[in-house]
């Protein structure tokens, strides 16, 4: 008699939860319209990179600030753009010491190049929710035109608003970038971007 | 990796300056103007520049140039624009001005651009300017200096301990750069030991003179070599004058030129001191870069 008891309490328990549990009522709707002009949101946007350290292992960092513009077309990829600034100064290691040294000549020379950022020209749809985005990626000095892979992760339009998300990941070699100090065998050449956007309608 | 850092940035440019300048005759009486060691300066420069960090980076309208990586360009591109002007007197004093008017407004672009407003560049520009102007003319007292091989180790004093600070305050590759003329120069005092009859010439220091000026400038302004040691090695770059002072006026060469060595390198040795402080542990080894 007990353990059928005990069942029954535990399933009443888990029903209450589900009726009064953050699932039934936080997740936002996906917005009906997605079409739109919309403003980086920083916070719950992120740009990390890795890169191999000695060859032995992977390197993670990010950038903790970044800023831009997203004008999305669900209808017609074409009239959709993106403008992403990341201020250099915003490197993130997680050691100081570090961070200083990303910021100095030897790498990122900030107070020369004080932002990296990417501009699109051409957007096509792929399939999937993911576009072709083709772009101006400046970095260091130098202006190059990549083109890279995005997804649509999601939208929403809640009571903060209309959002839209992307994801993407690329991968760029930093001496076509003129950022070649340690490329002799202490950091690898190839260094891995992934670029989250959360971005809220204007 | 540290035996390619020592080969061309040691080795490579020492045997280019050292080398040449011992299979180049010496003319019978040294023209102070003469600068085809300038010559072998930038050859050796851009050599080491090359083997170090690769092909030399050329601007375009991709591409924004750092102030390290126009300094290549200053200093190889200055070296042979000394070499050709110096038969001219007048020609070799308008190469001269306009080679570091061309450093500065290289190092100085970016700082200008996004740190000095409006009327604090002009007086930034202007008292850097005349710095650069003053410290020129000081070294300059070194050409066809009497004093054994202390001139060239007045400017390798200098040299060493900039580079040292550059490396030790962030920008190893800035303290790579400065190691570059410094290994020419220390190749040009190890020539003098065995050749007394070779003379600094005005081309070669003024080509050291930028190049020296324009890397600690970087050094300072794009990294962080903190103001204390920038004026520390500053300084030191008065040493020449220092020793001719009326007080030292009636010692010999040989004690002035001593002078200048001991006076050099004191201030130069607490700039590179206190920057050794500043940065308790290596700034590379912490995080293994």
């Amino acid at each position: 008699m007990r353990p059928v008891i005990l069942a029954l309490v535990a399933l009443s328990s888990f029903g209450l939860l589900a009726l009064t549990g953050p699932n039934s009522s936080t997740t936002a709707p996906r917005a009906a319209d997605e079409s739109g002009s919309y403003a980086i949101d920083p916070v719950h946007s992120t740009v990390m990179f890795k890169v191999k350290h000695l060859d032995t292992s992977w390197f993670y960092g990010n950038f903790a600030e970044m800023s831009g513009t997203v004008d999305f077309d669900s209808a017609d990829p074409s009239k959709c753009s993106m403008v992403m600034e990341v201020p250099a100064e915003s490197i993130n290691s997680g050691n100081d010491k570090l961070d200083q040294h990303l910021r100095s000549p030897d790498f990122f020379d900030v107070k020369q190049f004080p932002v990296l950022g990417f501009r699109s020209t051409k957007v096509e749809a792929n399939g999937d929710g993911t576009y072709k985005v083709t772009g101006d990626f400046v970095m260091h000095g130098v202006t190059k035109s990549i083109t890279v892979e995005v997804e649509h992760v999601g939208s929403s339009d809640s009571r903060m608003g209309k959002k839209v998300g992307f994801h993407t990941q690329f991968t760029i070699d930093r001496t076509d970038y003129g950022v070649s100090y340690g490329a002799d065998g202490a950091l690898g050449t190839d260094v891995e971007l992934t670029i989250s956007i959360e971005a809220g309608q204007n | 990796m540290e035996q390619a850092a020592l080969v061309w940035g040691v080795l490579i440019p020492g045997l280019i300056v050292g080398v040449g300048t011992l299979l180049i005759p010496l003319p019978r009486t040294e023209d102070r103007h003469s600068s085809w060691r300038a010559l072998l300066l930038a050859a050796g420069f851009g050599a080491g520049f090359v083997g170090l960090f690769g092909a030399p980076p050329m601007p375009s309208s991709t591409r924004t140039l750092a102030a390290t990586d126009w300094m290549f360009w200053v200093v190889t591109l200055g070296g042979a624009a000394l070499y050709f002007s110096d038969k001219n007197r007048t020609l070799a004093l308008v190469s001269r001005l306009l080679l570091g008017s061309a450093m500065l407004a290289f190092v100085l672009r970016a700082t200008i651009e996004y740190q000095w407003q409006g009327g604090e560049a002009v007086v930034w520009t202007a008292g850097l300017a005349g710095l650069g102007l003053a410290i020129g003319f000081s070294l300059n007292r070194l050409a066809a200096c009497r004093d054994g091989a202390s001139s060239h180790a007045t400017l390798l004093v200098l040299l060493t301990g900039l580079a040292l600070c550059a490396a030790l305050t962030g920008s190893a590759k800035i303290g790579q750069l400065v190691g570059l003329i410094c290994a020419g120069v220390g190749a040009l005092w190890v020539v003098k030991l065995l050749r007394p009859s070779l003379y600094l010439s005005g081309g070669e220091l003024t080509l050291i003179v930028v190049a020296g000026f324009g890397f600690g400038l970087c050094s300072y302004l794009y990294s962080d070599l903190p103001g204390p040691d920038a004026c520390l090695i500053a300084s030191a770059g008065f040493a020449p004058w220092l020793a001719e002072l009326p007080v030292f006026r009636g010692r010999s060469a040989r004690f002035r030129g001593g002078l200048r060595v001991v006076f050099a390198l004191l201030l130069v040795g607490a700039a590179v001191a206190r920057a050794a402080f500043a940065f308790e542990t290596d700034p590379y080894d912490e995080y293994g870069c």
